[in-house]
C-alpha cells in the first residue's frame, strides 16, 4: 500500500505543489503545507476508492487540508492584510508587476473558497468535475467561476 | 488580461523544489512535522501538568484520608482531561475519508462542536471532583461554601472561556467557508 501510495504521490506532486503556491506565501509555509497534505493523503489513501479518478481525489484533500488550515499565524496575517487594504493599496501592489504576475496577485486576494474554484479551472476541470471537489451542484459551479473571473477582472482594473 | 491567459503557464509550471521518494516517505510519519510536534509538545506539557497536580493531591493533601470514591472521581477527572487533550488534538484535521471539500468541512465543524461540549463536561467533573476533595477535607461553613462554589463556577468559566475563545475562532471561520459554498446553492434554488 505505502509503495503504491508513493509511487501516485512522486507522479502528481505537482497538484500539491500547485495548492501550496496558491494558498501559501512564504517558502516556510508551503513546505508546512505540502508535508501536512501528503500526510493527510495518506491517512485518506485507505479509503480512496480505484475507480475515481486520483487526481480529483487529491485535490479533494489537499483543497480541504489547505482551506481547513488557513488560519496558522502567517498566512492568517497576510491574507488578513489584504482584505482590509484598501482598494488604491491593491492597485498599487498589482501595477507593480507584469501582467501574468498581476493575475496571480489577484488571485491570491480571493477568498479560500474562490481560490479553490481558480485551481480547478485553471486545471481544466469541468463544471462537473469542480462539483464532486466541492461539494456544490453542476450549474453552480458555472456560476460560481463567473463570479469569480469578474471579481479578478475588477481588481485589475483598478 | 485574463484567467484564462494563465491557463497555459498553469500547466506548464513546474514545482520549484521536486521532492524526492524518500523525502515524501518521511512525510508520512507525523513526528517528522514541524507542526504535530508543536501540537503534541502542547499536549505533552498539558498532561505533566495534569499529572503533577494529582501528585499533589496524593501525597500533599492526605488523600490516604479520603474515601475510595473521592480520590477515584479525582483520578477519573484528570484522567478524562488527558484523554480528551490527546483526541482534541490528535484529530486536529484528519480526514480520513474520500469526501468533497464542503463535507469535509461540514464534518471537521461538527468534531470541533462536539470536542468543545465535552471539554465543557469534562471541566466539569474536573473541578467538581477538586471541590470535592476538599469539600470533605474541611469542616465547612457557610462562608466557605459560598467560596467554594465561587471558586468551582469561576474556574469552570474561566477554562471554558479559555477553550470556546480558542476554538470558535476556528469554527466560525470554517463556517464561514461553509456559508460561501451553501449561499451559492440557494442562491441557485432561488434562481430555479
Amino acid at each position: 500500500l505505502e509503495k503504491e501510495f508513493l509511487h501516485i504521490i512522486d507522479q502528481h506532486q505537482g497538484i500539491i505543489h500547485k495548492v501550496c503556491r496558491i494558498y501559501r506565501n512564504t517558502a516556510e509555509d508551503k513546505e508546512d503545507l505540502f508535508q501536512e497534505i501528503i500526510y493527510q493523503l495518506w491517512k485518506a489513501y485507505p479509503s480512496f476508492n480505484s475507480t475515481a479518478k486520483i487526481t480529483t481525489w487529491m485535490y479533494k484533500v489537499a483543497l480541504y487540508t489547505a482551506i481547513a488550515k488557513f488560519r496558522n499565524a502567517g498566512s492568517k496575517r497576510v491574507f488578513e492584510d489584504f482584505s482590509e487594504m484598501e482598494i488604491s493599496d491593491h492597485t498599487k501592489a498589482i501595477c507593480e508587476s507584469d501582467e501574468k504576475e498581476r493575475l496571480y496577485k489577484a488571485v491570491n486576494l480571493l477568498n479560500p473558497v474562490e481560490k479553490a474554484v481558480v485551481m480547478l479551472y485553471l486545471e481544466g476541470y469541468t463544471y462537473l468535475e469542480m462539483s464532486a471537489v466541492l461539494g456544490i451542484s453542476e450549474n453552480y459551479a458555472g456560476v460560481m467561476v463567473n463570479r469569480v473571473k469578474q471579481k479578478i477582472k475588477k481588481l485589475l482594473t483598478f | 488580461m485574463e484567467l484564462d491567459d494563465l491557463k497555459e503557464q498553469w500547466h506548464e509550471q513546474k514545482p520549484a523544489s521536486r521532492k524526492s521518494v524518500a523525502e515524501i516517505k518521511s512525510m508520512i510519519g507525523k513526528q517528522s512535522m514541524r507542526i504535530f510536534f508543536k501540537a503534541r509538545a502542547k499536549v505533552m506539557i498539558e498532561a505533566m501538568m495534569y499529572l503533577l497536580l494529582l501528585l499533589v493531591f496524593f501525597t500533599g493533601l492526605d488523600a490516604e484520608d479520603n474515601s475510595f470514591w473521592v480520590n477515584g472521581l479525582l483520578f477519573v477527572g484528570v484522567g478524562i482531561s488527558i484523554v480528551n487533550n490527546f483526541l482534541l488534538h490528535g484529530n486536529l484535521y484528519a480526514n480520513r475519508k474520500a469526501d468533497d471539500v464542503k463535507q469535509s468541512i461540514t464534518k471537521a465543524v461538527a468534531h470541533f462542536k462536539k470536542q468543545l461540549r465535552l471539554q465543557f463536561y469534562f471541566t466539569l467533573i474536573f473541578f467538581a471532583a477538586i471541590s470535592v476533595f476538599f469539600l470533605l477535607k474541611v469542616s465547612y461553613n457557610h462562608y466557605k461554601l459560598i467560596l467554594l462554589g465561587v471558586f468551582f463556577i469561576s474556574a469552570v468559566a474561566i477554562r471554558t472561556w479559555i477553550e470556546r475563545s480558542a476554538w470558535l475562532n476556528r469554527i466560525k471561520q470554517l463556517e464561514s467557508y461553509l456559508s460561501d459554498l451553501q449561499t451559492l446553492e440557494n442562491d441557485e434554488k432561488n434562481t430555479i
